[in-house]
């Protein structure tokens, strides 16, 4: 059990997921997805906290639960991220068809009296 | 021998126990969600498109999980296998559903220019058509100047015309340019002998005379009635104011307003001719109808 406590050594593997985990967290929410998709990002945030928290154990358990936390918090913010890109993209695309209605509605409304639009 | 047997039976019995439990993986919930999830996905429209990279990651955290599974790992390893792979096929249908948004963005811009281009040409064409009208109206303006030009030209014309025929009536008629005016003798053989009334043979001039004065309103006209000296001074006076009188009721039978005409008779008074012989007294016999110049063409000639 000692001797096993002495050769513990954190793997690369977790020391690298929580650091890109962390920067994902952080391009998130000041990309503002946070606007967008509230729950996912908070869900995010609270796995990565419980990482922490699991390495603070310093062993070899403490760690593999951390590295499962923080790959699902990585998942969770590239999930969050998409979502309110996607979001937005849809709101576009309305805004935009609905541009296009309103145009042309205007443009039968009064055909050719004057000029409907200049760029 | 017979441990040897008992060896392989053991052996044969672990193979078989292992073999039946491998047989039969046990049923995960969130590894059939995950499946679900990946399959929907990965059989979306765009989903190559839009989220590749993501859908071959869910499957490969799928196979993961399902591997784990048959290998009977702890049930919160396939779990979080599972949930990896549930996550890329969430990860992969928001990219396919935001590229697919991009599109419809780009196919409404397009729809916006063409609009704008239409409305743009409808105008444009509408412009045209206002240009063409103004054109046309302004051919129109000059077609109707062109026409009441030629109206008035023809207008002259007719004037110059009509000058000509009241001319060529004049000369018909034989009238006399006179100081006092035109001067048309009516000889004799128009009446009978001693009587007032014109025969028949005076009713062509009298058409053409009454034509002629009709077209000239600014006319008026003096009608002298003159005897030979043959039969007293008297009689020849009275029958000489009937005859003028009897030209002159011709004229108002043909149109010609009465107070325009004035009819004298002058008696044997003013002889053309000697009444010395039966020529000169024939010559004598008639009526003379003095029609005056118009005012504006003052009697000069």
């Amino acid at each position: 059990m000692l001797q096993a406590c002495a050769s513990y050594q954190r793997s690369e593997e977790v020391t690298e997921q929580m650091a890109r985990t962390q920067v994902l967290i952080q391009q998130a929410d000041r990309s503002g997805v946070a606007v967008n998709s509230l729950p996912e990002l908070q869900a995010a945030k609270g796995k990565y906290a419980e990482a922490q928290k699991e390495l603070e154990k310093k062993n070899r358990e403490g760690d593999q639960k951390a590295l499962q936390l923080a790959k699902q918090a990585e998942l969770d913010t590239q999930f969050a991220t998409a979502k309110a890109k996607s979001e937005t993209q849809q709101a576009a695309a309305l805004d935009a068809q609905k541009g296009v209605e309103d145009l042309r509605q205007e443009a039968d409304r009064k055909p050719a009296a004057t000029p409907t639009a200049t760029p | 021998m017979n441990i040897k047997t008992s060896h392989f039976a053991v052996a044969a019995a672990v193979a078989i126990a292992l073999g039946a439990c491998s047989s039969a993986p046990p049923r995960i919930d969130d590894v059939e969600a995950a499946r679900t999830a990946v399959q929907r996905v990965e059989s979306a429209p765009d989903a190559g498109k839009y989220a590749a990279a993501e859908v071959s990651a869910a499957n490969q955290a799928l196979r993961d999980a399902e591997e784990l599974a048959a290998k009977r790992k702890p049930r919160k390893d396939i779990q979080a296998a599972a949930y990896i792979a549930q996550r890329h096929a969430d990860i992969a249908n928001e990219r396919i559903q935001a590229g697919q948004a991009e599109e419809k963005t780009k196919a409404a811009e397009e729809q916006r220019q063409k609009v704008v281009l239409q409305a743009r040409e409808q105008e444009a064409a509408a412009a045209r058509a206002q240009a063409e009208s103004a054109t046309r109206q302004a051919q129109a303006a000059r077609q109707d100047a062109e026409s009441l030009r030629q109206q008035a030209q023809m207008a002259t014309e007719a004037a110059q015309r009509e000058a000509a025929e009241l001319a060529a009536q004049l000369r018909d008629l034989q009238a006399k340019q006179t100081e006092r005016g035109l001067v048309l003798t009516l000889g004799d053989v128009l009446f009978d002998t001693g009587k007032a009334t014109l025969k028949p043979g005076a009713e062509s001039t009298m058409d053409r005379l009454s034509a002629f004065l009709q077209k000239s309103p600014e006319r008026s006209v003096t009608i002298e009635g003159h005897t030979d000296s043959t039969g007293s001074d008297e009689y020849n006076q009275t029958l000489s104011e009937s005859r003028a009188n009897s030209v002159k009721g011709s004229l108002v039978g043909k149109g010609i307003p009465a107070d325009r005409i004035v009819a004298v008779g002058k008696g044997e008074g003013v002889p053309v001719a000697s009444n010395d012989n039966a020529g000169g007294r024939q010559q004598n016999r008639r009526v003379e109808i003095i029609i005056s110049n118009p005012t504006e063409m003052t009697s000069k000639n």
